[in-house]
C-alpha cells in the first residue's frame, strides 16, 4: 500500500481525535479523581465506549483473526466465553465497585484492596503486580502497529516511526485532560473500530462470496476443520479462565466501573460494552474465516489480516488499518492513564501521605511520559521474552481474582491471605510461564489461579480478618437495595422511574 | 446480583458454554453448530443482563 496514503489516514484520523481531547478538556476540573476518572461524571454511552475500546485491542483484528484462521471455531467460543463472563461479572460487581468507590474516594482498584483489608502492603502488592504485567502487554500494542504499519506500506514507513506516532497520540490524550479525554477518544475510536470492520466485513463477504450465505455455505464446504470446534479441554480452559476474570483483574476495566455518572449510566455502561463485544468479536472470528478460504497456507498466522489488506482495494484497507490503530491507540492511552494513577495513588501517596491533589495529579502526569518512554524502548529493543511476558500479562493478573472477589462477598477473607495469595501465586505463575512448564499439559494459569485460591483460603482462615470487613460488606449489601441496584428477581415493581445520581 | 446466584448462573452458564460444544454440536461442520450456539448463548446472557437490570437506578 501506498505510504502516502497511509500517512493521510493516520493523520486525519489522529487530528480528529486530537479535537475531541482538547474539547474533553474543556470540561476538566481540578482534583486528582477528576484526572484519573473523569470525576465520576461520565455518562453510559462514553462509559461503555471506553471501557469497550480498553478490552478490545489490536488483538482483535490481528491477533483472533490469526487464531481462528489456524485453529477455528474455537477462537470464537474462547472470546464468546470471555464475554459471557465479563457481563455477568459486570452485572454483580459493577454496582458494589461503584458504591465502594464514591463512598471512599477510590480512583484506582488496588484502593480498594487496601481500604477493605486494611493494609497498605495489599495495594502495593496489587499495583506492583499489575506493573510488572501489564507495561509488557502494552508495549505490545506499539510493537503491533510498529510492525501493521512496516508491513503494509513494504517497509517505506519504518517500524519505530509507527511506534513514535501511536505513543504521541495515546500519550498527548492522556496526559492532556487525563480520564475524560481518553474516554472521550475511545468512544470516537469504538464507533471508529466498529464501523470501519463492519464496513469491511460487508464489502468482502459480497465482493469474495456474494453474499453471507454464500459465505456460510463455502466454509462448510471449503474449510470444514476451521468451522467445527478441535480445541483440547487444557488449551481452551488455559486460554480461556485467565480471561474470563478479565474485567475484575485488569485495572485498567476494572477502574472503569468508577467513572459513571449514575447507577442508569452504569446499566448503560455494560449493555453498550456487551452489545459492541458482540458485534466485533462476530466480525474478527468472521475476517479469520474468510482469511483461511482466500489466502491458505500462510506460516504466521498473524498476518492473515495483514495479507487481507493487500486483496482489498486501498480505500477499504485503509479503512481497516484505521480500525486496527484505533484499537491499538485507545487500549495504550487507557493503559498508561491506569497505570499512572497507581503509581500515583498506591505508590507514591503510601511513602507520602500528605502530598496534595494537584501534587498527586503531577505525579501521575509525569509518570505517563516515564511509563510511554519505558515502553518505547521495550519495542525498540524488542526483545524476545517481552512476547512471553505480554502473553502472561492476563494469566499473572488472574491472581488478584480471590482477593477481589473476598472484598464483597467474604468477611473472613484478610489481609495476609489477599497479600500472600497474590505473592505466591503471582511468583508461580511467572516462573512457570517463563521456564514454560505445562504440568499434565495444562496452563500456568491453571496452577497458578489454583493455587491462590488455596492460599487466600488457608492463610484467611489461620489469620484474623479486619474489624471493618463485616461492616464494609454489610453495607455494601444495604447500600445496593437503597440504590436499586437488585435484580428484578423477588423485586416489586415500582412506578416513579427517578434516578438517583451520586452516593 | 448476590454473590450465590451469581456463583450458580456462572456455573450453569459455564457447563453449557463448554459441555454442548465438546459433547454435542462440536464436529459439526457448520456455522449452524457452534458458531450459532456460542453466539446464541451470548446474546442469551446480554439479553438477560439487560432484563435483570432494569431496575438500576429507580428508586425502591
Amino acid at each position: 500500500m501506498n505510504s502516502f496514503f497511509v500517512w493521510l489516514a493516520m493523520v486525519i484520523w489522529s487530528a480528529a481525535a486530537v479535537c475531541i481531547a482538547a474539547a474533553a478538556r474543556r470540561n476538566l476540573l481540578a482534583g486528582a479523581s477528576e484526572f484519573f476518572i473523569g470525576g465520576r461524571r461520565l455518562r453510559g454511552f462514553v462509559s461503555g465506549m471506553t471501557y469497550a475500546a480498553t478490552t478490545y485491542s489490536a488483538f482483535m483484528l490481528v491477533g483472533l483473526v490469526g487464531l481462528t484462521y489456524k485453529t477455528g471455531m474455537g477462537a470464537l467460543g474462547f472470546e464468546m466465553t470471555y464475554l459471557i463472563f465479563t457481563v455477568l461479572l459486570l452485572v454483580t460487581f459493577g454496582p458494589r465497585f461503584w458504591l465502594a468507590g464514591n463512598w471512599y474516594d477510590h480512583i484506582t482498584p488496588p484502593e480498594l484492596l487496601a481500604n477493605r483489608y486494611g493494609s497498605k502492603w495489599v495495594g502495593v502488592a496489587a499495583a506492583a503486580i499489575s506493573f510488572f504485567m501489564l507495561i509488557p502487554y502494552a508495549s505490545v500494542q506499539l510493537m503491533g502497529m510498529g510492525f501493521l504499519v512496516s508491513g503494509i506500506t513494504g517497509g517505506q514507513i519504518p517500524f519505530m516511526t509507527g511506534v513514535l506516532l501511536m505513543v504521541a497520540l495515546s500519550g498527548f490524550t492522556a496526559f492532556w485532560a487525563g480520564m475524560r479525554s481518553v474516554a472521550w477518544t475511545d468512544a470516537f475510536q469504538a464507533v471508529t473500530m466498529l464501523v470501519t470492520s463492519l464496513a469491511a466485513l460487508g464489502w468482502t463477504l459480497y465482493h469474495f462470496f456474494g453474499s453471507p450465505a454464500g459465505f456460510a455455505e463455502a466454509a462448510s464446504k471449503q474449510i470444514p476443520e476451521l468451522v467445527t470446534f478441535t480445541w483440547e479441554p487444557a488449551f481452551f480452559i488455559g486460554l480461556t479462565l485467565p480471561w474470563a476474570f478479565f474485567a475484575l483483574t485488569n485495572p485498567q476495566v476494572s477502574q472503569r466501573m468508577y467513572v459513571p455518572d449514575s447507577a442508569g449510566s452504569l446499566r448503560r455502561m455494560i449493555i453498550y460494552f456487551a452489545l459492541f463485544g458482540f458485534v466485533y468479536t462476530i466480525i474478527s472470528t468472521l475476517f479469520g474465516l474468510e482469511a483461511a478460504m482466500l489466502i491458505p497456507g500462510l506460516d504466521n498466522p498473524d498476518k492473515a489480516m495483514a495479507h487481507m489488506l493487500a486483496r482489498v482495494p486501498t480505500a477499504m484497507g485503509l479503512v481497516i488499518f484505521v480500525g486496527i490503530f484505533a484499537a491499538a491507540t485507545s487500549t495504550l492511552g487507557s493503559i498508561v492513564l491506569t497505570l499512572s494513577s497507581m503509581f500515583a495513588r498506591d505508590i507514591a501517596k503510601q511513602i507520602r501521605p500528605g502530598i496534595s491533589e494537584s501534587a498527586e495529579r503531577l505525579l501521575g502526569q509525569m509518570s505517563i511520559l516515564v511509563l510511554l518512554a519505558a515502553c518505547i524502548v521495550f519495542a525498540w529493543l524488542r526483545p524476545g521474552l517481552i512476547t512471553v511476558v505480554s502473553s502472561m500479562a492476563s494469566g499473572g493478573l488472574l491472581v488478584m481474582a480471590p482477593a477481589i472477589v473476598g472484598v464483597f462477598f467474604w468477611k473472613k477473607a484478610t489481609a495476609e491471605g489477599a497479600l500472600w495469595s497474590m505473592v505466591i501465586g503471582g511468583l508461580v505463575t511467572a516462573v512457570m510461564y517463563l521456564a514454560k512448564i505445562h504440568p499434565l499439559g495444562w496452563w500456568p494459569s491453571v496452577w497458578g489461579g489454583g493455587l491462590t485460591v488455596i492460599v487466600f483460603i488457608c492463610v484467611s482462615l489461620l489469620t484474623t480478618p479486619p474489624d471493618n470487613a463485616g461492616a464494609f460488606i454489610d453495607r455494601v449489601e444495604e447500600e445496593l437495595d437503597r440504590h436499586g441496584f437488585r435484580l428484578w428477581l423477588g423485586r416489586k415493581k415500582t412506578r416513579h422511574p427517578g434516578k438517583y445520581r451520586r452516593v | 446480583m448476590k454473590g450465590s446466584h451469581f456463583t450458580i448462573l456462572l456455573i450453569v452458564i459455564t457447563a453449557v458454554d463448554v459441555l454442548v460444544p465438546y459433547l454435542w454440536i462440536g464436529g459439526i461442520a457448520s456455522l449452524g453448530a457452534s458458531f450459532l450456539f456460542w453466539c446464541a448463548l451470548t446474546l442469551a446472557v446480554i439479553v438477560f443482563a439487560v432484563a435483570a437490570t432494569r431496575n438500576w437506578g429507580r428508586p425502591v
